[in-house]
């Protein structure tokens, strides 16, 4: 009989044991596999000459125009000379290719639905270049693509703040305030 | 009870109660080390299976980011390169290092990993002309656009025990450095379970060859449980545990696991009051290198360290760890992991320690605090010290060394000039374009950790106000920049007796003044007669739209500006008036990533127009005509006119206050000088702030300020005598922009014909 309570008492205290490694049997952390080798970065592709407007001709980074408050005689560590005269009618704003490659890399994140990718390289080309009007018009257009109206009309009236009047960033803007 | 009697007492036995009394304490043995077993074996696995360490969040400064066009000097580039550790070499043909002649940069960046991309190391060369990047060029043959540096990590935001280490998972670990700690500490790791008899054989046998403790037989899976789990108790019981553990460790994990558990984990330096953990850290630390890219002696060195951290620190005994880290480099080139020629080139090599650590606790006190009240504001204060989160900041190194040189600078030179024994001072600096706060003085000792003056000081900010009540006429279509308002002296009595009757500052009266001449030179009466004509309301609704969210003096004093902001709500205010009436939040932080870059959390760029860009252009113009002719001009001893910057001084009684917030066409700067305790000092907004605002800004390159005129914005000439608008070719007449031609009843013909003080002021077009 007291074996027999032993016994039970062996039996008991082994599944009691074996009950408390199954309590305290935890989910293994799956192993990870090993990293691929993830090529680093894109490699820059210089943005194709747009199709409809005829390419830029290369632009100091941020046109100083001739305003009531800016003399020409900037030094020329703060304004390099634009290399060609451009047309009267129409005086294009300029970007620096580097923001020229940024936009273009925009366009096609954004074509992707890559919106909060497409949105990381114009915040890249508001540092670089904070006072291009043309990267404002492509975060309206970006905003728009997401259907978010009010922040597009606000990245437009941007462009057009920056652009001096009647430039082609100026029209293209107030186009696009007007379409939205 | 029927058992005992019935059973007879037949052959001789031991008595059937001293066996179950036998069986019984086997079982209670059995049971109490199965209990044990299971506590231990809990034990293990919780620690194992949960966050393994309480990791510090890291704080990171924006990345420089290198580009044909970007405005950048040498002075600026070298101080952040050294903060980064990178090293001037001859040919720059290393990650991490640099090599300057004249004009020209070779730099050689290390890689590394942004919320944005991930960057190889990259070797490229460019030059600065004049300030700016040209001829920027690859030298590995990828071209890209833009070339990033490595973030400079700034602080952590720790837990109660700081600790710093950097968790690579098992793919980053290089195999190398596997060999080597295999080689030293381990060698029959992959074989053994736990504990190796072979390592305690071969262990007291170099003993006793040696006669000495010179090996230790504990297999590497000891060695973990032994710092990850238990005390540095010495004693039987822990040992017994320690084997214990390790047994159960290689039950339920991988060697790949518990190997990578273990490079994490070791101790490997000490620096202040922190501890470095983890061969990640440490190649930092030591080598200012990603472990990946160490060579084979550095990881040897790392490996050496494994035994005593102190006694082999390569700083400050360089012979003996040079000794023992040739030891391991002979004991990988022993078990062939090495063949004799590499091993013997390690050997040659020196130590290549980086001089000091490359390791910030925190550096900018100030600008830590600004990102912690934001992170505060969207995370819990336990995660930002346990789980490792990254931020990256806005923070600029070139800007913040800018700030704090050209700070020390001028305070030394107010020294000679009066006294500035209490004086304190404090900083806001952010970029127009997109409201990125870019550095930060809460003291004028940039290192001091405390009371933060640019965010917590609430001070008077006298005239500072002043283009807050400016702008709310010229957003009317009946005030331009050249409409008459009074200075003559004038008094108002309030309800309740009290009575108010400003002076100008130079005590005298100016009589009828064309409103920019007002504000540049920040005459006190006509600017509260104009504020009175606009309605207090009005000026606030302004405030308001600029992005001032304090509450607002109801009273005509707020005109003179009484009226306490804090150097960081001014440059709130201010930065909607710098990017053309565009409301921008000022950001202290780009994006938060988990510590394996996950992005959590974005801080976009958003902007909101609240200002008519043709009333904010005219006042930019009267805003640059304080620095022209006004109480800015002493800015031109300096600073180069054709930067075209614009600003404001603030002063108030008795000198307590010294402000000034200005910028170009980059940078926003609000300075406040002054002392803690509010009594008066030597100082006005013009010669204190102003004066260290200029070395300031005197110390970075950047782009000017040019703000394209909105297309009704147009230029007319105004008689100087009248301020009545005139034709452009008139005596005595100036241009100015207007928004709208003012009426024909404030027309004037020429009086003469045109004279020569045209040509001086078309000079400025």
């Amino acid at each position: 009989m007291v074996l027999k309570k032993l016994r039970s008492f062996w039996i008991g205290s082994l599944t009691l044991l074996l009950s408390a490694c199954q309590v305290l049997e935890m989910p293994r952390k799956t192993p990870q596999p090993p990293a691929q080798n993830v090529p680093s970065r894109q490699v820059l592709i210089p943005a194709p000459a747009p199709t409809t407007t005829p390419t830029p001709a290369p632009q100091p980074a941020r046109p100083v125009s001739p305003e009531p408050f800016s003399t020409p005689a900037v030094p020329e560590r703060l304004t390099p000379a634009p290399s060609e005269v451009l047309p009267q009618d129409a005086p294009a704003t300029t970007s620096l290719p580097v923001v020229r490659q940024l936009l273009a890399q925009t366009q096609q994140l954004s074509a992707q639905g890559e919106f909060q990718k497409a949105q990381q390289k114009l915040e890249q080309a508001v540092r670089v270049s904070p006072k291009d009007p043309e990267v404002f018009i492509a975060w309206g257009d970006l905003y728009r693509a997401q259907n978010d109206r009010n922040a597009a009309r606000e990245m437009y009236l941007r462009a057009r703040a920056l652009s001096p009047a009647g430039s082609r960033p100026e029209i293209v803007a107030r186009q696009k305030l007007e379409q939205l | 009870m029927p058992r005992r009697s019935s059973k007879a007492p037949a052959p001789p036995r031991r008595p059937w109660y001293r066996r179950a009394l036998f069986y019984q304490l086997l079982l209670v043995l059995l049971v109490i080390l199965g209990g044990w077993l299971v506590y231990l074996d809990a034990q293990v696995r919780i620690k194992f299976e949960g966050q393994r360490w309480a990791l510090p969040a890291q704080v990171y400064a924006r990345a420089l980011e290198i580009y044909e066009g970007r405005a950048l000097n040498l002075v600026n580039l070298k101080h952040e390169l050294s903060l980064l550790r990178y090293r001037p070499t001859a040919q720059a043909d290393q990650p991490g290092t640099y090599a300057v002649n004249g004009d020209r940069v070779v730099l050689y960046s290390r890689s590394h990993s942004l919320p944005e991309a991930k960057h190889p190391a990259r070797r490229f060369r460019f030059r600065i002309v004049n300030d700016v990047v040209r001829e920027l060029e690859s030298l590995d043959g990828q071209e890209e656009a833009i070339y990033t540096l490595d973030a400079f990590k700034f602080a952590g935001i720790y837990p109660g025990v700081k600790e710093e280490r950097i968790v690579l998972d098992h793919a980053s670990i290089p195999k190398t450095l596997v060999d080597a700690l295999l080689a030293t500490e381990d060698r029959d790791f992959y074989s053994h379970s736990g504990i190796s008899i072979r390592g305690i054989a071969r262990a007291m046998w170099a003993n006793a060859m040696a006669g000495a403790w010179v090996q230790g037989g504990s297999t590497l899976t000891q060695q973990l449980v032994k710092n990850f789990y238990l005390n540095s108790e010495r004693s039987l019981s822990r040992k017994f545990n320690e084997a214990f553990m390790a047994g159960l460790l290689e039950l339920h994990y991988d060697k790949q696991e518990i190997l990578e558990t273990y490079v994490n984990d070791i101790f490997l330096g000490q620096t202040g009051g922190t501890a470095i953990h983890g061969f990640g850290m440490a190649s930092l630390f030591y080598f200012g290198k990603q472990l990946q890219d160490c060579e084979v002696q550095e990881l040897a060195l790392l490996v050496a360290m494994v035994k005593g951290p102190s006694w082999y620190d390569p700083r400050k005994h360089p012979k003996r760890a040079l000794e023992r880290r040739n030891t391991v480099l002979a004991l990988m080139q022993e078990q062939g992991m090495l063949d004799a020629a590499r091993a013997e080139k390690a050997k040659a090599k020196p130590l290549g320690v980086l001089d000091k650590p490359m390791f910030q606790s925190n550096r900018y006190p100030a600008f830590l605090d600004l990102v912690r009240r934001q992170l505060l504001q969207d995370y819990a204060e336990e995660d930002l010290r346990t789980v490792g989160l990254k931020i990256f900041t806005t923070l600029d190194p070139q800007v913040q060394f800018a700030l704090e040189q050209g700070s020390e600078t001028q305070l030394a030179r107010l020294k000679q000039r009066g006294k500035t024994d209490q004086l304190q001072m404090a900083a806001v600096m952010t970029n127009v374009g997109n409201g990125e706060v870019l550095a930060i003085m809460g003291d004028r000792s940039p290192r001091y950790h405390g009371f933060n003056r640019a965010l917590d000081a609430d001070r008077l900010v006298g005239s500072l106000i002043k283009p807050a009540i400016y702008l709310t006429a010229l957003m009317k279509p009946e005030y331009n920049l050249a409409t008459l308002i009074s200075d003559q002296t004038f008094r108002i009595e309030f309800d309740n007796g009290d009575k108010w009757s400003p002076e100008n500052f130079d005590r005298k009266t100016h009589g009828e003044v064309p409103m920019f001449q007002a504000l540049a030179n920040s005459w006190n009466i006509s600017t509260a007669r104009l504020g009175l004509d606009l309605g207090i309301e009005k000026v606030e609704h302004t405030l308001r739209l600029l992005g001032v969210e304090d509450a607002i003096n109801p009273y005509p004093s707020l005109f003179l500006g009484a009226q306490a902001l804090t150097p960081f709500e001014v440059a709130r205010f201010y930065q909607t008036i710098a990017s053309n009436g565009f409301n921008m939040p000022l950001r202290s932080i780009r994006e938060v990533t988990t510590a394996e870059g996950e992005l959590l959390k974005r801080y976009p760029f958003s902007i909101k127009q609240v200002i008519p860009a043709e009333a904010n252009y005219l006042l930019q113009y009267a805003l640059q005509e304080v620095m022209r002719s006004g109480t800015g001009k002493s800015v031109w001893q300096t600073l180069p006119d054709a930067l075209h910057v614009a600003g404001k001084t603030g002063t108030t009684n008795g000198n307590r206050d010294s402000w000034f917030a200005g910028f170009s066409g980059d940078y926003l700067g609000v300075f406040w000088m002054g002392r803690d305790d509010n009594q008066p000092t030597a100082f006005t907004g013009g010669t204190g702030a102003l004066a260290v605002w200029t070395q300031v800004f005197s110390k970075l390159p950047q782009y000017p300020l040019s703000t394209p005129r909105p297309a009704a914005v147009e230029t007319v000439w105004f008689d100087q005598e009248t301020w009545r608008w005139t034709d452009e070719d008139c005596a005595n007449s100036r241009p100015l922009p207007v928004w709208g031609k003012p009426p024909q009843s404030r027309y004037q013909p020429c009086g003469d014909a045109g004279s020569t003080i045209k040509g001086w002021f078309k000079s400025w077009f």
